[in-house]
């Protein structure tokens, strides 16, 4: 798919580096994380948030999207709106509208990065955010943002 | 945990769970604070999914370098060891009163969750004095709950009519999903006619003005909600986006007044075709088309005569990048056996732009109604009875301090023929 929106994910990429990271090199401090039965190997932005609001049901693999998010202002939920180019409150008003419209199912509430490893490995049709420093098990993978 | 987290998670889970899977789940947790010492250290995809071992330290969680978290339990000590191939699947967690994956195989339900929905205003209105009156307009029971493909919701809403309470099932359906190109759904459900009427529904909590169009409202000029079934899908095309279509066969309308849907009417089914392209940067425009029958209201018609009614409208919307842009339009042509075709205009743009917390916006709307008059919509006892032009302007501002509470601040200009009223609403909006 076409890159929508390049500037907006650099710009959101360069503040968050820099708001999130200790050294000046810093890149994307977490990943996409999905189950390893998707065979998806990199997903773009405009794929991201149709998939974190509902345009995007079901993986090619045939698994049913099932979105897993900290609902609140963590540097994961931070990292995810600032890809997609909206507020925290914005992201979240948005998945729980999307909800609300029936576009998309509740997505899995999760804690942490490692509550992120877990659903991954575990749901086929898991998608999350988790640090991207932690070590995937066998169940899960990271997929690369275009 | 801040008080904001604690709203957010408890909105999240759900005020009430009625799932029986996990009947001892655990309490809630506070929240872990974000990744410590992120230090951007960035490993190839590749070698993050590599095969872990045995010899390998365990995964490093969220939080690693900073004071033990309630997280480094056991169990979640478990969850985040490393994986090894032959290991049988270990023991999903628990956690915030509701488990969300325990099964491997997927297809496992999430049970249902109840959310609250509702709104409280204070209005004022001008006519030859300034008078100002309270309502609680709604009230929402909202539950949804899947498992696998399927799916269900329910809103049952509690309609404030002056201090008066009525009673609403807005909506109830079951949604099975057997790809992107091709969902079912069956129940009672908005009418998937233009944007604002299926995407916005009853939370005035995710609105942007205080209450909804008029011409899409309850009462208004297009059928608002549809009791039968409706397809609909999305079909991927690279990199112009994506396109979509909603099919929607339902009952009509009622012969008996107030318009509304009802089995009543066997013999027409009322028929709605939606097609939609999402462009990738997120402007969606899209067409409809519906046929559907009403009962005239004229007493030069026999009674219980059908009125044939076809409409076509078009939306244009952009909700990115802080613009909040909704303009739709549409056309409504009643053909009656004995009386002569007419065709009522309309339309309405919502313009917004968010800057915070906050969103000023304006929104004119405006319907034109056929000189010799309507046979449906200006039956007398009609608010629209005799009426040529309808304008209804506002503008206000709207400020959304948590994700589950919206404030406005309106005011309206209300138009007709020449007439005028002036409207000022606060609203305070909720959805838990």
């Amino acid at each position: 798919m076409a890159h929508p929106q390049p500037l907006a994910r650099s710009l959101a990429v360069v503040a968050l580096g820099c708001a999130l990271a200790t050294d000046a090199g810093a890149e994307d401090p977490f990943s996409v994380v999905c189950n390893k039965t998707n065979e998806i190997s990199a997903i773009s932005i405009n794929e991201l948030r149709r998939l974190f609001t509902g345009g995007i049901k079901q993986w090619d693999s045939g698994a049913v999207v099932r979105v897993g998010i900290i609902p609140s202002d963590v540097a994961e939920t931070k990292y995810l709106a600032a890809l997609l180019g909206v507020t925290t409150t914005e992201l979240l008003s948005r998945i729980q509208q999307q909800v609300f419209k029936g576009e998309m199912r509740r997505p899995a509430v999760l804690r942490s990065s490692a509550d992120c490893i877990a659903f991954a490995r575990s749901d086929p049709g898991a998608v999350c955010l988790a640090d991207a420093r932690a070590a995937l098990p066998l169940e899960a993978r990271a997929v690369a943002v275009r | 945990m801040t008080l904001n987290a604690y709203l957010v998670r408890a909105a999240w889970l759900g005020l009430v769970s009625l799932s029986t899977e996990r009947a001892s789940a655990q309490g809630d947790r506070p929240t872990p604070p974000a990744p410590a010492g992120t230090t951007g250290v960035v490993r190839a995809a590749a070698a993050r999914s590599a095969p872990s071992t045995a010899e390998e330290p365990p995964a490093a969680p969220a939080g690693q370098g900073a004071p033990p978290s309630p997280e480094a339990t056991p169990e979640r000590g478990a969850v985040a060891a490393p994986a090894v191939a032959d290991a049988p699947p270990e023991p999903a967690p628990e956690f915030g009163g509701a488990t969300f994956f325990d099964s491997p195989a997927g297809g496992h339900s999430q049970g249902a969750s109840l959310k609250l929905y509702g709104d409280t205003e204070l209005q004022a209105h001008h006519d030859d004095r300034w008078r100002a009156n309270f309502a609680t307009s709604h009230f929402e029971l909202f539950t949804s709950a899947d498992v696998g493909r399927l799916s269900f919701l329910s809103e049952l809403m509690f309609e404030g009519q002056g201090h008066e309470i009525a009673v609403d099932l807005d909506r109830t359906q079951l949604t099975y999903l057997f790809a992107n190109w091709l969902r079912v759904r069956a129940g009672r459900m908005h009418n998937a006619f233009g944007y604002y009427g299926d995407t916005y529904n009853h939370g005035n909590v995710y609105e942007l003005t205080t209450s909804r169009p008029a011409s899409i409202d309850e009462g208004g000029l297009l059928v608002p909600h549809v009791i039968g079934v409706a397809v609909d899908g999305t079909f991927d095309a690279g990199d112009i986006g994506s396109f979509s279509y909603d099919v929607q066969v339902a009952d009509g309308r009622s012969l008996t007044p107030p318009p509304s849907t009802s089995p009543y009417v066997p013999d027409y089914k009322l028929v709605n075709v939606r097609l939609r392209w999402l462009e990738p940067s997120g402007f969606i425009i899209g067409i409809n088309a519906l046929r559907d029958a009403a009962p005239s209201s004229d007493l030069a018609d026999p009674p219980q005569t059908h009125v044939l009614e076809l409409c076509a409208g078009a939306h244009l919307d952009y909700l990115e990048h802080s613009y909040h842009v909704l303009v739709e339009a549409f056309a409504i042509r009643h053909e009656s056996p004995r009386l002569a075709t007419t065709t009522t205009y309309g339309g309405f743009a919502e313009l917004g732009y968010q800057l915070g917390a906050f969103t000023p916006y304006v929104r004119p709307e405006w319907i034109r109604f056929p000189k010799t008059g309507d046979v449906l919509y200006q039956a007398a006892g009609s608010p629209y009875a005799g009426l040529r032009d309808h304008l209804d302007f506002r503008f206000g501002l709207r400020w959304q301090p948590l994700v589950e509470l919206a404030l406005k601040v309106e005011g309206q200009r209300l138009s007709q023929d020449g007439a005028h009223q002036e409207l000022a609403t606060v609203k305070a909006a909720f959805g838990f």
